[in-house]
């Protein structure tokens, strides 16, 4: 490396405090927040200890191990290690999404819209802005994992020891750290920022489903993934902080791979070159729906294989499900009872999480509508004759449709990991069912999103939140027994568990005419209102 | 004639901002109309409310005698625009945004296009992030040029151009012109628009400040003049629309109004002239005229 390569490395990191500070807290405190609030309700939720220890069972279930980690100690469970067996992992992915959404910003990009150009012309070292970036980052992190560590050590209750709410923090700070080193080196590799995110949101899926299946197989699968180090700390029993070291030196390593490559690149560059296009426009991409298919693309693609791929790893934990639940009383007065064999009543329980990841994607079509415009792409199309009204038609139609699609492919991923691993599966239209109950649901997200499209196109991001709201009222809502009264502010919590409750029409009904409703006031609003470019 | 723009008093607000206060503008088949203002006088947004992309709060609007915001899809048939900052898609190739943009207007079979991305000497196989600001330009006028459209929209279309670039733009638009098209071109070079444009209109923060034919437009701009006479003379600044007089080494410089300059030759007459320079009024002292607020 050259001279000069960090040189006024202090300055920009300034620069970047100074401009996104507000950006840079939010984050922070609203996740420190989010994990210590819900901490704080822990003691009261399992007062006694015969449940702690029905708990302890049913966190044992494959299903459970597979999305929140081992029980490490079930003869002695406590209230802390029902704190750290039900929101370590979870609480992980937040620092490890702040991670991705705040380095591929400020690496990828600021440099795909040449503010890092304008950057490089001054007095800058080529690694400076990198640089920067990761000090920004790992603060971040540690901050976040000291707020979470006291904000813990303050919950009232013997077993969540000082050391113990230290070692989660440093956890999710660790898991936040290790995420920003993946990051860092995926944006070397791809030119566009929509890609680094997307791979890195594809990569820690990929290592979020690995960890799963190694904690249920308890083979190497365990170690292999870095994004379990974090997680096999023990927390709250052993308190193995050694892990979390190791997570972070071996970021260091990442980070360095990082910084080397990109200082070997060129800037607006990826190591992986682009490919010669095509000189003309196929006949279909040259149709107003092909073209938006097109830009879709990339998009459907992935959605359809997270959503399958999400489908199968859930689908290959029956066969263990069934040996698992024989012979255990607890789980029968966990299940809402039926008639129904108690791995069809899981299922649909877990095809409730494979819906609400299928809903994410049409939302992320329809947006796409809003950032075409916010990005003047807008105005090369209605300066054709094509009409605000036509072109809101195919994305909501579009979105309609990978609905449906989308969660066709989860219940058919979700039957061939069930076919795959169960010796006696479960019938094929239970599941398909099951999965299909969420179509108003997700018809009724499509409303809303062309609704903020329509009147708020600055404000499409919100939906977001309450998807997450969503995800965690219906994903934590059971496990942490959350009142019925919260799920019902999502249109998920009015979605009939088929096969095991009965079918309403009233709730779907509902559901579809209010859906129908905010598209038709989204669609007023977008022929009505001023387009930004 | 007919009239192909037809604006009447309209006006734009954003929030509190005024981008737009009653602008009139009438543009006639067949015009080169320029459009001239400086950066963030609110051309891009007259041409924007003409699009039906912003509405206009006040006034009325035509293209081809039609409302623009509620028959912009029918109109939009008939036009052809490209945008001051041009954004395309990243993920597609030059040569697929330019079919795209084309088919999306009309589709239409297309002799032109071919001929005019070897005339601007682009490579239409690459994606168009990695084009430079130059070569999205030039998609997007390929697009708009290969369209048998009536009337082309150009927002400052030459600002990523290089000169061989603007030549071979220049001709595209003469030859629109002999094909009887109408162009409305909006620009702050104003060489550009000198050469190419008949009509003009200028804006100022939101305001039409002149408007007409561009050379009754000269008349109300000055021609500088110096003139040596063979005899000594008194200094001539009392006479009718002489500004900025000044006598150096036997050498009277000075503006004159294009309007007194009968006046002036009819008094210089009387003496031997040994030398008279003048320089043909430009919009360039019209238009730094109107910006200094002189």
């Amino acid at each position: 490396m050259h001279k000069g390569m960090f040189y006024n490395t202090r300055k920009i990191l300034k620069t970047h405090l100074k401009k996104d500070r507000v950006k840079i807290v939010l984050w922070v405190v609203s996740i420190a927040l989010f994990v210590v609030g819900v901490s704080h309700a822990y003691p009261a939720l399992f007062p006694n200890p015969e449940e702690l220890i029905g708990l302890a069972e049913a966190m044992q279930n494959p299903v459970m191990v597979a999305m929140f980690g081992p029980v490490y100690d079930p003869l002695n469970y406590t209230t802390a290690q029902a704190l750290g067996n039900q929101m370590l992992v979870f609480s992980m992915l937040f620092s490890a999404i702040m991670s991705i959404f705040v380095v591929s910003r400020l690496t990828r990009g600021d440099e795909e819209e040449g503010i890092l150009e304008l950057l490089h012309s001054l007095p800058i070292g080529r690694l400076s802005n990198t640089l920067a970036t990761i000090i920004i980052i790992v603060a971040m992190n540690m901050v976040l994992a000291l707020i979470i560590g006291l904000g813990l050590a303050l919950v009232p209750d013997d077993s969540i020891t000082f050391i113990g709410s230290l070692t989660f923090g440093f956890s999710i700070g660790a898991t936040g750290i290790l995420m920003a080193g993946v990051v860092l080196i995926i944006a070397q590799l791809f030119e566009n920022n929509r890609t680094v995110m997307g791979m890195s949101f594809l990569v820690l899926g990929v290592m979020y489903i690995l960890r799963g299946i190694g904690d249920l197989s308890e083979n190497f699968l365990v170690w292999v993934m870095p994004l379990n180090w974090p997680a096999r700390v023990e927390v709250f029993i052993n308190n193995y902080n050694y892990l979390n070291a190791l997570t972070i030196l071996f970021t260091f390593g990442l980070f360095f791979i990082g910084l080397y490559l990109n200082a070997r690149r060129d800037l607006a560059s990826g190591l992986i070159a682009q490919r010669k296009g095509k000189t003309v426009a196929s006949s279909l991409l040259k149709t107003p729906v092909g073209f938006v298919l097109r830009l879709l693309r990339p998009g459907i693609i992935a959605w359809l294989l997270t959503v399958f791929i999400l489908g199968i790893t859930y689908g290959s934990i029956f066969g263990d499900l069934d040996t698992f639940i024989e012979g255990s009383d607890i789980f029968e007065e966990m299940l809402p009872g039926g008639d129904f064999p108690l791995n069809v009543q899981f299922m649909s329980i877990i095809m409730m999480v494979v819906a609400i990841s299928a809903g994410i994607g049409p939302i992320m079509f329809l947006n796409r509508l809003a950032s075409e415009e916010r990005k003047n792409h807008t105005e090369h199309i209605y300066s054709k004759s094509l009409s605000r009204t036509k072109m809101l038609s195919i994305f909501t139609i579009i979105a309609m449709v990978s609905s449906a699609v989308l969660l066709f492919f989860g219940a058919l991923g979700m039957y061939s990991g069930i076919v795959a691993s169960m010796e006696d599966p479960i019938r094929a239209g239970l599941i398909f069912q099951s999965g299909f109950a969420y179509l108003p649901a997700l018809l009724f997200m499509v409303g809303l999103s062309v609704l903020m499209i329509g009147w708020f196109p600055d404000k499409t991001g919100w939906i977001w939140v309450y998807f997450g709201y969503a995800f965690f009222s219906v994903y934590m809502g059971n496990v942490i027994g959350l009142p019925e009264l919260f799920k019902l502010l999502t249109p998920f919590g009015y979605v009939d568990q088929l096969p095991i409750e009965d079918f309403r029409w009233l709730p779907t009904a509902m559901m579809l005419g209010i859906s129908l409703i905010m598209i038709s006031i989204g669609f007023i609003g977008y022929r009505r209102r001023d387009l930004k470019g | 004639m007919l009239k192909v723009i037809d604006v009447q008093n309209v006006s734009k607000n954003f929030g509190k901002v005024q981008a737009l206060k009653n602008v009139n503008l009438s543009v006639n088949q067949g015009n080169i109309y320029g459009f001239i203002g400086p950066n963030g006088a609110g051309k891009t947004t007259l041409i924007r409310v003409l699009l039906g992309i912003l509405k206009a709060d006040d006034g009325e609007a035509k293209m081809f005698g039609k409302d623009v915001w509620a028959e912009a899809v029918s109109i939009h048939k008939s036009i052809a625009y490209v945008p001051g900052d041009v954004k395309l898609w990243p993920n597609l190739t030059g040569g697929e945004v330019i079919d795209i943009l084309i088919h999306l207007r009309a589709p239409q079979s297309n002799d032109k296009k071919e001929a005019l991305i070897q005339r601007f000497d682009l490579d239409p196989s690459k994606k168009c992030r990695s084009y430079s600001k130059g070569n999205r330009q030039k998609i997007a006028l390929i697009a708009a040029l290969a369209s048998d459209a009536e009337l082309f929209i150009l927002d400052e279309p030459t600002s990523g151009l290089d000169p061989l670039m603007e030549k071979v733009f220049q001709e595209e638009i003469f030859k629109l012109k002999k094909q009887g098209k109408t162009v409305f071109l909006s620009s702050h070079i104003l060489s550009e628009i000198e050469r190419l444009c008949d009509h003009v209109s200028i804006i100022r923060e939101g305001e039409i400040i002149e408007s007409g034919k561009l050379e009754d437009l000269r008349h109300l701009t000055r021609t500088s003049v110096s003139v040596q006479l063979k005899e000594t003379i008194e200094s001539f600044d009392q006479l009718e629309g002489i500004h900025e007089y000044r006598f150096d080494n036997n050498l009277h410089s000075f503006q004159i109004e294009t309007t007194s300059l009968d006046g002036l030759i009819k008094y210089l007459g009387q003496f031997t002239i040994t030398k008279f320079e003048s320089n043909s009024p430009t919009l360039e002292e019209l238009f730094m005229r109107h910006y200094q607020g002189v």
